[in-house]
């Protein structure tokens, strides 16, 4: 998997791409804690995400609690298999997309 | 990485359900044997005799206990492989049940029929009481010669081999033990020796009752029976005909050849036959060890068609069972005179006599044990009729006959030789049946070991792995590969490589700070839908219950959410998950 960065107006965005696995997702955690220190909003973009299994949602759920009520997770472009796996597991109803 | 599937999993198993399975077989052939030193030396040559000659009433208890043991035992191993659960525990419930109940009738019909009974068995006015009193003790303790080995078998197949082991052994230190009180302490006659068998078989039920009542690893539980469930009777009452036939030719075919070897050689020829006839038993306690073990195993693929995994189980238990028997044969080619004088054949007539026959009755141990692996092998694949055929081909049909022709012209090595020809020829005779059978039903069988074809299933991977991150990660790429490269694409392909990453992390997190287990994955492709089956020998867990306490969105909560539907046994200590994924 491979991040990248970059500061878009209000907001910090990260790129993934690739697979978001057991292996990866503690590099997403490691860039999330950061990303939050930079900015109060975060966008994860997932445009060129392929994968993302339950290790990936946890990060993100873990994530989506720790900045509540203090930033902003959003999470962007997700789209075919990744995106069924957000509505199938119910992680679409509580994370921000956009 | 590309993953292999091994024989790592199912050689631990079989590893495993091994040695307490000779311990098994062991116990009971030393406790029968010290048991007749016991009999001979406290009561007498005479009380000896007539222990053997009630042998029979013995036998039939164990037909019995074959019958519902054995065929129990392989037919909820493919009930357990097929994940049904309802099927295994009626299966369970029907063969516990109908023991007990020919028990039941065993005891009142032979203490009704006991005169009768010992006529049939004795015709020597002298042994007449002593093998009256050894077979109405017998009988009067069925229920428990009949359902406690009975449940050996059972509790074998639910997982527990160590148990089943400890059993029989605890019951077979009690007989012996029980032989010196009844029949040195109380001074009984061959009713001691009968009742201190029961006494440690009473024992054994104890063991069993601790089992059924408060063992919480025991899987297999007695249900109440729809009158549905009866039509698995007929099912229960086939599975193990071939273990039963091959028990009771075993005693035709000794009276048969003792008679043949008395009128060719006379009692010469007879004391080198006992030798013969020991070494058979002595190298059964491997064989049966063997195949014993593998039966419950190859049952249990079987019925989750997992055909690569029976060939490993397969050539495991070949080449441990001919190792065994090529030690044996060694050991018998290289010094056939100490093994002759083990048994104090030592006259120079009858050692002459023994030498040569000896050693050529060994090369049929080889033959032996091939014959018996594939009887267990196809009579666990439930190819039924194949199995009892080479019953009836090694234990009478070939061997009697050939033994009768070859001992005319060479004596005692005649009868020797007819053993290595009867099972060289059955085993030959097997191998042209399955390959006929094979050639003719190609539609429905591949291959001499007639494996079922897969007709609903295009393509298969099979990997084993270890629960490791990097591991876990691996399998889910190679997965989607697999799906993609036999035309399953999109969600379908995605959600199984997802699923498969799931399983060996869940594997990998319940058994944290545990021994780390051994994992088999099988993914199969039909035309509706991807299948895939993950077999571990870790921490049991039930699949539809286990979830993380914590709220957190474990692995099992994520399998049951994208998969259509998840599947969960444990069977013979293995973790069993049957995953299905639509297609559409």
């Amino acid at each position: 998997m491979n991040i990248t960065k970059e500061k878009k107006d209000d907001r910090l965005v990260i790129f993934i791409d690739g697979k978001l696995d057991t292996l990866t997702s503690p590099q997403l955690d490691a860039e999330l804690k950061s990303a939050f220190e930079e900015s109060d909003t975060v966008e994860v973009n997932m445009e060129n995400l392929a994968y993302i299994s339950s290790a990936g949602l946890r990060v993100l759920h873990s994530t989506h609690k720790r900045v509540k009520g203090s930033g902003k997770l959003l999470i962007s472009h997700a789209n075919g298999t990744v995106l069924d796996v957000f509505e199938s597991t119910g992680f679409s109803s509580f994370l921000n997309f956009i | 990485m590309s993953y292999q599937r091994n024989g790592a999993l199912l050689g631990k198993k079989f590893t495993e359900y091994l040695f307490p399975t000779i311990i098994s077989s062991m116990s009971i052939l030393l406790a029968s044997f010290v048991d007749g030193i016991i009999v001979s030396k406290l009561i007498g040559d005479d009380a000896f005799s007539a222990v053997n000659l009630a042998e029979p009433v013995v036998l039939f208890m164990q037909a019995l206990f074959f019958l519902f043991g054995i065929g129990g035992a392989i037919c909820i191993s493919i009930a357990k492989g097929q994940r049904n659960e309802h099927k295994a525990n009626a299966l369970f419930t029907l063969s516990f049940t109908a023991s007990v109940i020919v028990a039941v009738i065993d005891t009142v019909a032979g203490t009704l029929l006991i005169d009768p009974i010992t006529h049939a068995l004795c015709s020597d006015g002298t042994l007449y009481e002593y093998v009256k009193h050894y077979a109405l003790f017998t009988i009067y303790g069925s229920v428990f010669m009949v359902v406690v080995p009975y449940l050996v078998f059972i509790i074998r197949v639910d997982g527990m081999p160590k148990l089943s082991a400890n059993i029989l052994l605890i019951s077979n230190i009690v007989n012996l033990f029980m032989d010196l009180v009844y029949m040195g302490v109380f001074k009984m006659d061959t009713s001691g020796a009968a009742l201190a068998t029961v006494t440690g078989y009473v024992v054994g039920f104890v063991m069993e009752l601790y089992y059924l009542l408060f063992f919480k690893k025991r899987t297999l539980k007695l249900i109440r029976l729809k009158k549905d469930d009866f039509r698995f009777l007929g099912e229960l009452c086939t599975g193990g005909i071939a273990s039963v036939i091959n028990t009771i030719l075993l005693f035709v075919k000794a009276i048969l050849l003792n008679q043949i070897v008395l009128s060719t050689t006379g009692a010469d020829g007879m004391a080198v036959f006992s030798v013969c006839n020991f070494s058979v038993t002595f190298i059964s306690m491997f064989v049966s060890g063997g195949s014993d073990t593998m039966t419950p195993i190859v049952s249990l693929l079987y019925g989750e068609r997992d055909y690569k995994g029976i060939d490993l189980v397969l050539r495991k238990t070949f080449i441990f069972v001919a190792a065994s028997c090529a030690v044996i044969i060694a050991f018998i080619m290289a010094f056939p005179k100490l093994l002759l004088q083990l048994f104090s054949v030592t006259s120079p007539e009858r050692v002459a006599l023994g030498i040569p026959a000896v050693r050529i009755f060994s090369l049929s141990l080889i033959g032996m044990g091939i014959c018996i692996v594939t009887m267990n092998y196809l009579q666990a694949t439930k190819q039924k009729a194949i199995s009892v055929t080479i019953t009836f081909l090694r234990g009478l049909i070939i061997i009697v006959p050939l033994a009768y022709l070859l001992s005319i012209s060479f004596g005692l090595n005649g009868v020797s030789m007819a053993f290595v020809f009867a099972e060289a020829l059955t085993a030959a005779i097997t191998f042209l049946i399955c390959l006929i059978v094979s050639r003719a039903k190609k539609d429905k069988y591949s291959g001499v070991l007639l494996h079922e074809r897969q007709t609903d299933c295009s393509a298969l991977f099979d990997a084993s792995l270890r629960p490791e991150a990097e591991q876990a990660a691996d399998i889910s790429d190679e997965i989607i590969a697999f799906c993609n490269n036999n035309g399953v694409t999109g969600k379908a392909a995605d959600y199984t490589g997802v699923l498969a990453e799931e399983t060996v992390e869940h594997i990998r997190f319940f058994n944290k700070d545990k021994k780390q287990p051994q994992i088999d994955l099988i993914c199969r492709v039909t035309d509706s839908e991807v299948i895939l089956s993950v077999r571990d020998n870790g921490e049991a867990f039930d699949a539809a219950t286990v979830e993380g306490d914590d709220g957190e969105f474990t692995n099992l909560k994520m399998i049951n959410t994208l998969a259509d539907s998840v599947d969960y046994t444990r069977a013979l200590g293995l973790n069993n998950m049957l995953i299905n994924i639509g297609r559409t």
